[in-house]
């Protein structure tokens, strides 16, 4: 186990490193001066200018300002704000929690339907019941997450108007409208996420069904709810981790869309209005830390496959 | 299972299936036909593809010009799904926005194909040095949640369709280039392959006349399902105001801009969504069919 958790830390390194100079690189890809831009603009006079490129070490060659890229990024600078002047690491340290809360409330909500729905589905092939759930996560998986909201908001909020439209209330002002201010947006992502979970885990669970020893402990006698919990579930859902584990780069995708439409002070939001303000720092902070949550996650999801299926642990 | 039962097999196709193994593109025409779910996604998306490219010989209204007086009049005879703020008839901009939304996806699916296909070759078919370090850097382009990395792109380069549709392609180039490099790698262990590579014949020659033909396949699967991605990521692009830009309208910036008369036109928004969904359901549907007809594999 231990074995496997340096290995895959090690092969991790290598990407990060890449990663960070994709990251690197997108400051290539700006027209116009980056220096300026920083100095505030056509209006900033040629020294405002030439102090901006200095200050960013823009000056320097491209390798020197690669290195110091990524030697600030171990002692947590990642620059500052070219709007606010803000520090980066603090601007997504504000916001980061209320995006963790949208991704995981959703990541519920997928499971809390993709399970259920999934094993329905797999029981029985070909039933109705099989039926309406492929139907419905098919159009899950086509419909765009912004369709889904709109739809959520207008039912809910416009129509019903038992949650609110949009905006978002920090846990420590009230628990409850916190919880209401983040049941349409959990609902948005987890909807989409759910469409696709549901339909990994009815085709693993039917690859699984179709076993010997579950022939075995069918012919046992064992009731077929444990037959399903405990020894299907274990064996099919590890495919769904992985699924899982490339949810969490569709969620925090996501988070850029939902957050827009209800209006919710996280990353997603702060990403697009970085874009608009050609606030590069913040948009080359965003991008590293989303990417780095996914290299941890499908960390924990690779040793907790090792968990769920011994046999890749000696591998 | 039990549709293959049903299948009468000639003693002529018997003796093919023997003589040939499960090749690829036996009888794919007639395998596709029997999926009727795909034959159906294939015909939604050529009447749809079709309505959109001839736009301009079929629809009455202009897209972009507008009647103030009509402003928010309900579906009528003349505009079927009403009029938006500025008196444009919804229908017709829907129409030339799946128009946009539907050349934004070939075009970005294009840009993957072209830098995902001789990455995908090289590392498949040469393996080894630069098999890794193709991986490597697929790996850490594929650690970006796409929707993230498109909008960074986006925001170094500036809000366009154009750019827009670069970014879509640069964020899907590494998974076709997965299936790409996959399908080589499997190819290349193929005794003809082996044989060829023996009698010295350039590399360059298998991967055109062995290994191309036979990727097609799984390549025709995947380039069916980026384009339902990529219509998906272009409607978020373009719902956030960072793909077309206004008076034009692809579909997901139609429903961007019905968000705000959502209380008192929801139409605007449903009619685009139901559009997005439908093309990229059929293209998914297809890709499914395609994929169940033309595999190796087809049989689950």
């Amino acid at each position: 186990m231990l074995r496997l958790l340096a290995r895959r830390l090690l092969i991790s390194v290598p990407i990060l490193v890449i990663v960070t100079f994709v990251v690197f690189l997108l400051l290539q890809l700006a027209p116009g001066d980056p220096a300026r831009r920083a100095a505030g603009g056509e209006s900033a006079s040629l020294q405002d200018v030439a102090a901006a490129r200095h200050r960013l070490g823009l000056d320097e060659h491209w390798w020197v300002q690669y290195w110091h890229f990524f030697s600030g990024l171990f002692s947590g600078n990642l620059g500052r704000s070219f709007f606010s002047d803000q520090p980066v690491v603090s601007a997504i340290s504000d916001r980061i929690p209320v995006s963790l809360s949208l991704m995981a409330g959703a990541l519920v909500v997928a499971l809390l339907i993709a399970v259920p729905a999934g094993i329905v589905a797999a029981l029985r092939p070909g039933s109705v019941a099989d039926r309406v759930v492929m139907l419905i996560s098919a159009a899950g998986v086509a419909m765009p997450s912004f369709f889904i909201g709109l739809l959520l908001v207008l039912l809910f909020a416009l129509k019903l108007e038992i949650f609110p439209a949009t905006g978002y209330v920090p846990i420590e002002q009230s628990a409850t409208q916190w919880f209401e201010s983040l049941v349409l947006p959990w609902l948005t992502l987890g909807f989409a996420a759910a469409a696709e979970i549901a339909r990994f885990l009815r085709a693993s669970l039917l690859d699984v069904l179709d076993r010997d020893y579950i022939r075995t402990a069918k012919a046992k006698g064992i009731g077929m709810f444990s037959v399903v919990g405990k020894h299907a579930m274990k064996n099919a859902f590890s495919p769904v981790l992985t699924v899982i584990g490339l949810q969490v780069r569709f969620l925090l995708g996501g988070t850029v869309v939902v957050e827009q439409i209800f209006d919710l002070p996280g990353l997603g939001s702060l990403t697009v209005k970085a874009v608009f303000d050609r606030d590069y720092p913040i948009i080359q902070g965003v991008a590293i830390t989303t990417a780095l949550i996914v290299i941890v996650v499908n960390l924990m999801v690779d040793v907790a496959y090792g968990y769920l299926d011994p046999k890749l642990r000696a591998a | 299972m039990s549709v293959e039962q049903d299948v009468v097999v000639t003693p002529v196709q018997a003796d093919r299936i023997q003589a040939r193994g499960p090749a690829p593109r036996v009888g794919f025409g007639r395998r596709f036909l029997r999926q009727r779910g795909a034959v159906i996604a294939l015909a939604i998306l050529l009447v749809i593809t079709a309505a959109a490219v001839l736009a301009p010989l079929w629809t009455f209204h202009d897209p972009n010009g507008g009647v103030l007086s009509d402003a928010f009049s309900g579906p009528s005879g003349s505009h079927w799904f009403g009029a938006d703020d500025l008196g444009r008839d919804v229908f017709t901009r829907m129409v030339y926005g799946a128009r946009l939304s539907l050349g934004a996806a070939v075009i970005a699916v294009g840009i993957a194909l072209v830098i995902g296909l001789p990455f995908g070759l090289v590392a498949g078919f040469a393996g080894g040095r630069w098999d890794t370090v193709i991986m490597r850097v697929n790996d850490a382009l594929m650690s970006f949640p796409p929707l993230i990395l498109a909008v960074s792109i986006v925001g170094f380069l500036g809000a366009s369709l154009t750019n827009a549709m670069a970014a879509i392609g640069i964020v899907y180039a590494p998974r076709l280039m997965r299936v790409v490099r996959g399908a080589a790698m499997s190819i290349r262990q193929e005794t003809y392959v082996e044989a060829a590579r023996m009698m010295g014949v350039p590399a360059r020659q298998i991967i055109g006349r062995h290994v191309l033909p036979n990727i097609l396949s799984p390549l025709l699967v995947e380039i069916s399902l980026s384009l339902g991605f990529a219509i998906l990521a272009e409607a978020s692009l373009s719902f956030i105001g960072l793909g077309v830009q206004p008076p034009s309208a692809s579909l997901g910036s139609m429903l961007g801009d019905a968000f705000r008369y959502l209380r008192r036109a929801p139409v605007f928004a449903i009619a685009p969504g139901v559009a997005i969904m439908i093309i990229v359901l059929s293209l998914n549907v297809l890709g499914d069919g395609l994929r169940d007809s033309l595999g190796r594999r087809a049989r689950r």
